[in-house]
């Protein structure tokens, strides 16, 4: 799979890997959090990006150990970029599909340095859509025919629902308001052809 | 699982995305109280860190502690 180099505009080779390893996380620690104090320092709390407080060395102590979750990463020049987390253990809310099992994305986030909002210049582009197409692929694999579903931070419900064509099924108060969203089969081939 | 898409694919994505943000997870309320790594602390039946009475958690968020946790158990 290839990432789009900002800068240049060239398109240069990334890896995912369908594990979140002791070697990502000691990534995660030595560049993500560096990059990411240093831009909530410089700015208010409500203005902070909306995943800086996740650990995610805490989060993989809690789910290794549990069968029905699966976690993703992807390196690209040396660097990671992005990091996901999702379940099987989760039933689709969309009428069309109302119970039948979906891969459900727990929590996704993307490197410090790929994102408007903290880089002037974020340095890849892709690494979102790589993702989605990710939790596509294991939802075919487990046999749930590319069904998947998530809640998204506030300032990212226009990539989930303009982006790639997730069906927005409004905002959930079981889960401290956050919109949900879900993809069905048709939906997941329409983006996996695009 | 093996994921085999051409070049084309990522080339035409990455112009889809643009420069948009992109996550999904806890909202930004909980950053003073993670309710994601109270989940995961209580997986491990650690209690200790929580600072809420579990009955008036889910009498604000709808989430109840006990329940996910057998389910977690059970599935796990």
């Amino acid at each position: 799979m290839y990432l789009q180099k900002v800068e240049s505009g060239e398109f240069v080779p990334a890896s995912l890997y369908d594990e979140i390893t002791d070697e990502h996380l000691a990534m995660w620690s030595a560049s993500w959090i560096p990059a990411m104090k240093v831009h909530c320092n410089n700015c208010p709390l409500l203005d902070s990006p909306e995943d800086s407080h996740w650990d995610w060395k805490r989060k993989a102590e809690g789910w290794r150990e549990l069968l029905g979750y699966r976690s993703f990463s992807l390196v690209c020049d040396n660097e990671l970029q992005g990091l996901m987390l999702v379940n099987d253990i989760t039933s689709a809310r969309l009428l069309e599909q109302f119970g039948k099992p979906i891969v459900y994305v727990q929590f996704l986030s993307t490197a410090p340095w790929n994102r408007l909002e903290i880089a002037s210049s974020p340095k890849y582009r892709g690494v979102g859509r790589i993702m989605v197409l990710a939790s596509i692929e294991c939802s075919r694999e487990s046999g749930f025919k590319g069904r998947i579903g998530l809640h998204s931070l506030p300032r990212a419900e226009v990539f989930y629902e303009q982006k790639c064509g997730f069906t927005r099924l409004g905002n959930d108060s079981r889960h401290q308001n956050l919109c949900y969203f879900e993809m069905t089969e048709k939906q997941a081939d329409d983006f996996c052809h695009k | 699982m093996k994921i085999d898409y051409p070049k084309e694919w990522f080339v035409h994505s990455a112009k889809i995305e643009g420069d948009v943000e992109v996550g999904a997870g806890v909202p930004p309320t909980s950053r003073i109280l993670d309710m994601s790594d109270e989940e995961d602390s209580m997986l491990k039946g650690d209690y200790s860190s929580f600072v809420l009475n579990p009955a008036v958690l889910k009498q604000l968020t709808g989430i109840d502690i006990y329940k996910t946790r057998k389910v977690l158990a059970k599935c796990a």
